[in-house]
């Protein structure tokens, strides 16, 4: 799956289905995992792998066999409001 | 015209750009990126190097790269590394993207920065109109 400029990767219907599924799934994802990253599978729209640290997060998925790149959606999931100064 | 987006759980501008770093893949990946009218330059952030990008942490350590920019934000000082970038910023009549060539920086890996969103800073931003309409519209006009 290489992606140019006319069809990137992922494509928008596959962007549009992950982000409606953080949208809706967001709060409760939050309770059950505050403060971490939350990697979903792209597949099953199940959870994962959890960690606080990404690193480890991405070593975890590649340790059960996952590619991180393209087998899963990861975020972060905060806890409470999500206030940043950039 | 570009549209842009707000989620609920993330009160900011948002966009989604295809950028392509010929240097780290030869894939054209799809980034949200946050429309940053407080930053200089255009940055990608650890997790879309990681997760978008397929890059290792080891390699966003500023110790294995050949040269280093230092900037300032709110944040504090953080690490980047300057290397070439395309962004492609899709119309929503699907007609040919709008393309811009140039360079983006990688930030270094912190604690920090791990969550931090990728964003679209004025090198990119300067070439647009930026239409802004509270939460109900995000949209970029080229000039």
């Amino acid at each position: 799956m290489r992606g140019t400029a006319l069809d990137p990767n992922p494509g928008f219907d596959e962007a549009n289905r992950v982000q409606r599924f953080w949208t809706e799934n967001y709060a409760e994802l939050s309770a059950r995992f505050p403060d971490r990253f939350v990697a979903v599978s792209r597949a099953t729209n199940e959870v994962v792998a959890t960690n606080k640290d990404l690193t480890l997060l991405v070593d975890g998925l590649r340790d059960k066999g996952f590619d991180p790149q393209t087998d899963v959606s990861i975020d972060f999931v905060a806890a409470g409001e999500r206030n940043l100064f950039l | 015209m570009i549209s842009g987006f707000w989620l609920p759980q993330f009160p900011l501008p948002l966009i989604r750009v295809g950028v392509n770093l010929p240097s780290i893949s030869d894939r054209r990946q799809l980034v949200v990126m946050v429309l940053d009218t407080g930053a200089t330059r255009s940055a990608i952030h650890p997790l879309d190097a990681m997760h978008t990008f397929g890059m290792s942490a080891a390699s966003l350590d500023s110790a294995v790269w050949r040269t280093t920019n230092s900037s300032g934000g709110v944040g504090g000082k953080a690490n980047f590394m300057t290397v070439p970038a395309k962004y492609a910023l899709y119309r929503d009549d699907g007609t040919t993207p709008e393309i811009l060539g140039g360079t983006v920086e990688l930030a270094e890996m912190t604690p920090q920065n791990q969550s931090l969103p990728s964003l679209l800073g004025w090198d990119v931003l300067q070439h647009f109109r930026i239409i802004l309409e509270g939460q109900n519209s995000v949209r970029l006009q080229r000039l």
